[in-house]
């Protein structure tokens, strides 16, 4: 099975990490080290990467279900994979390590103080 | 065309409001005290108060947020809250609005567009200055955004939205009129993300719990894909650009010493 990145997401690698942006489901994950190693070759080689080592598969087909990634058609890679580099230090099964929903945010700033919202508006 | 209008920079960006009730327009005037401006707008927004609305009595169960949604003609946006209606067209900067005689439809109609109008990111923070520089206090509701501004009057911009943006390589924070607010900036030296403490306890923070902080306090032009994928990397910009740190604080002015301590 190979897959490849969906078009409606957004990355960025901070440090260790890779954090990844669903701008459709307003949703945000953090990829510990070796996920955003698996990432990155998404990324840079499109819908070519298949899983090689234990535990990518897993974090493959999850990146499926949480609609980032989806699997490739397998007729449109046939021969080739993509090699990609994932350093000795990736001892850690690749795994999202966090994830959020944007659109959580503020809600206390949709209170206005007349509503009685996140504070009451002093007398000046 | 006879209406009165007030312009008003709001995170760098000048809206004029028209409206055919003078009345509505002066009451408009209180709620951005301060923000006025004589700038040549780059977004108008008419208001139109309906007769008979009334402005509606506090939602239950808490608030909902607006529903954003393509507007039926295919053009702009259109967004719907409680008691008000709104369409907005960003390509071409306007925007009409209909509601009861009160100015909080502007205060959620402007929550939804002024992150796609203005560059950079628009947090969920109190903005805390001295002239040479700002800060910004970032944190859930509940986290002491407020308690923090009003423990430190002479420093506070705004206490719950302020605006970020990049000027000539730097990031500068921006006060927002809401809710206790007064117009100010400065270049940003650090964010603190807030919880309330027994002792003043600053910690930094890596990048990536910087960035997990930060994405779920940033206000989202959730309505438009290209513009949250901008908004993304100004965050992205943001957090490796400026300290970001966790602050605990106890309830008392001398946290001031804390927040501006250098690294």
């Amino acid at each position: 099975m190979t897959y490849r990145r969906v078009a409606h997401v957004a990355w960025r690698r901070l440090g260790p990490e890779t954090v990844v942006l669903d701008l459709r489901s307003k949703r945000v994950y953090a990829l510990n080290e070796s996920g955003g190693a698996l990432w990155h070759a998404l990324v840079d080689h499109g819908a070519a990467v298949a899983a090689r080592r234990p535990g990518e598969e897993e974090f493959l087909a999850e990146l499926v279900r949480l609609g980032i990634a989806a699997a490739a058609e397998p007729a449109a890679e046939a021969g080739e994979t993509a090699r990609y580099a994932v350093s000795a230090v990736h001892a850690e099964p690749p795994r999202v390590i966090w994830q959020d929903d944007i659109r959580s945010f503020g809600i206390s700033c949709l209170q206005t103080p007349i509503q009685g919202g996140c504070q009451a508006r002093p007398t000046t | 065309m006879g209406e009165a209008e007030a312009r008003f920079d709001l995170g760098g960006i000048v809206i004029a409001f028209a409206s055919p009730s003078a009345e509505w327009l002066s009451e408009l005037g209180k709620r951005f005290r301060g923000f006025e401006s004589a700038t040549e707008p780059s977004f108008r927004i008419r208001y139109c108060p309906r007769k008979g609305a009334v402005a509606p009595a506090e939602t239950i169960g808490g608030p909902m947020p607006p529903l954003v949604r393509p507007h039926p003609g295919g053009r702009g946006i259109e967004i719907l809250g409680p008691g008000f209606a709104a369409r907005a067209d960003l390509e071409h900067g306007t925007a009409e609005v209909e509601g009861p005689a009160a100015v909080y439809p502007v205060d959620m109609v402007l929550r939804e567009l002024l992150p796609a109008l203005t560059t950079g990111v628009i947090l969920h923070c109190a903005l805390l200055g001295d002239g040479m520089a700002t800060w910004a206090c970032g944190g859930a509701s509940g986290s002491g955004k407020s308690t923090l501004a009003a423990l430190l009057p002479e420093h506070a911009l705004c206490d719950e939205l302020a605006h970020i943006a990049d000027c000539d390589g730097r990031f500068h924070g921006r006060s927002l009129p809401y809710w206790e607010a007064r117009p100010g900036g400065a270049p940003l030296a650090g964010i603190a993300i807030l919880r309330h403490g027994a002792e003043h306890r600053r910690t930094p923070l890596t990048l990536p719990q910087a960035l997990r902080a930060l994405a779920t306090e940033v206000v989202w032009p959730t309505f438009s894909e290209p513009a949250m994928e901008r908004r993304f990397a100004a965050l992205g910009r943001l957090v490796e650009s400026v300290p970001v740190w966790q602050l605990e604080f106890a309830p008392r002015a001398d946290v001031w010493d804390v927040i501006t301590a250098v690294a």
